[in-house]
């Protein structure tokens, strides 16, 4: 008796549409407008600005993931700088401390996000450039996300950590001397970028696209298969 | 030999009184969704990302023309990392090549302010990347033809100016690792760009100095 294709090809078609790809997830983000990096001289701080209403103050502009690029999120809490120390010229570094919440908000949402704990552990700045956590050490930690947008749902695929990486610049260059110099200006603002490496393996999340082929793809073999086994009837 | 005595001090002269006091009008930037800093390995190239619109980065912030913010542009150019020398924790190569930073009016317009670009010099530092952290004057030429009033102010506050960006990897990436064979690596990234006009007391300086090289080379004839 011939075995009919269809439920192998059936299990393929499934098969293809949901493994995991494995590469762990990686995004990089950039601040949204209005929203930027602030150093309080005066507090020794740093913050990331949010948008009062949408909660909001970046955007991931990139991802491995498929269903992360566009989403917003943002960088809550407020980390002090430490004692800064010289060890390269032109090289300035200190210690960060405190902790906050990496967000990363559900579509079209400004409060069901997933979170992440996050400490920054160091800062330098070098010529125009600054760097946080400047050698990537783990620093996020602690994934939550009680949704069900499969995107968000896939960070919590692995130990639930991960490693992320910020840079900014500034015009005219401002060290981490004169960031904190609290005889200057009070604040000082501007844009920033950053990476984040997770743990997690991307998963592969059909779109609904996918889903319509897939769809047809098992109307048409079923179709096959019944014209068959009508054949082989008559 | 006098002759090249004289050039240099008169290159010497420009170069004190053309070093401007910037700040006429600043930006912060950030590039949009989807569109990256690219370093291809092999080719040793730059890039800038933008999409079907042209577009690749938005402004953030804008003093004192706030009005800016949103609006969006793109870095455009073909750019090449030299030979890189590594000091301490920091690898640093030149950039060679040029291209343009573009602002542009409101969608669906094509209109850009534009002012040609060079990118000076790439370093990189434990996760972190930056161009331009000297702060070289990298801007020129500014060029703009519309009648978009918050591009107007900025094309006449801007004869010259300065942009620097910096971007991340992580894991980290050193540039001895973004230009090895094979290697091709993308990253979000932000920026800052200052423009200055010269006052009119950086002209007076600029034509007293070339008088003074003038006075100098003719004593010396």
């Amino acid at each position: 008796m011939k075995k009919s294709p269809f439920p192998l090809f059936s299990l393929l078609v499934l098969g293809a549409s949901l493994c995991s790809a494995q590469s762990p997830i990686d995004l990089s983000f950039a601040n949204l407008a209005n929203q930027a990096i602030r150093f309080d001289s005066n507090l020794r701080q740093i913050t990331f600005d949010a948008d009062n209403v949408t909660n909001r103050g970046l955007e991931i502009t990139s991802s491995n993931q498929t269903g992360l690029e566009g989403l917003f999120g943002a960088i809550t809490g407020s980390f002090t700088i430490g004692t800064i120390a010289n060890p390269f010229p032109g090289l300035e570094i200190a210690p960060l401390t405190g902790s906050g919440l990496f967000k990363i908000f559900e579509p079209n949402s400004s409060t069901a996000a997933f979170t992440a704990d996050l400490n920054w552990v160091d800062i330098a700045t070098f010529g125009t450039a600054g760097v946080l956590n400047t050698e990537l050490a783990v620093n996020f930690s602690n994934f939550q996300y009680t949704g069900s947008y499969a995107p968000l749902t896939a960070l919590l695929g692995g130990n639930l950590t991960g490693t992320s990486v910020v840079s900014f610049q500034f015009l005219p260059e401002r060290s981490l001397t004169q960031l904190t110099d609290s005889s200057g200006p009070a604040q000082h603002s501007t844009s920033f970028s950053g990476s984040v490496l997770t743990d997690a393996p991307t998963v592969l999340i059909p779109e609904p696209s996918a889903y319509a082929a897939m769809i047809a793809g098992v109307i048409l073999l079923g179709v096959m298969w019944r014209s068959r086994r009508s054949a082989a009837t008559v | 030999m006098n002759r090249l005595k004289s050039l240099s001090l008169a290159v010497l002269t420009f170069g004190v009184t053309a070093n401007f006091a910037l700040g006429q009008a600043s930006f912060d930037f950030s590039n949009i969704s989807g569109q990256l800093v690219n370093i291809n390995g092999t080719t040793d190239k730059i890039s800038f990302g933008a999409n079907s619109d042209n577009r690749g980065l938005k402004i953030t912030a804008a003093s004192p023309f706030s009005g800016l913010v949103n609006y969006l542009g793109s870095i455009t150019g073909s750019f090449t990392i030299g030979a890189v020398t590594v000091a301490g924790p920091s690898q640093t190569a030149a950039v060679s090549g040029t291209g343009s930073f573009k602002i542009f009016e409101t969608l669906p317009s094509l209109v850009a302010l534009t002012a040609d670009l060079s990118l000076v010099k790439i370093s990189s530092l434990f996760g972190g990347v930056s161009i331009n952290n000297s702060s070289v004057v990298n801007l020129s030429n500014f060029q703009y033809s519309g009648s978009d009033p918050n591009l107007l102010a900025l094309k006449n506050a801007s004869l010259i100016g300065v942009v620097t960006t910096s971007f991340q990897f992580s894991p980290n990436r050193t540039l001895l690792q973004l230009t090895a064979n094979g290697a091709s690596n993308s990253s979000s990234y932000s920026g800052t760009v200052l423009t200055q006009i010269p006052e009119p007391s950086t002209y007076a300086a600029l034509l007293a100095g070339l008088t003074l090289v003038v006075v100098a080379v003719r004593r010396r004839r």
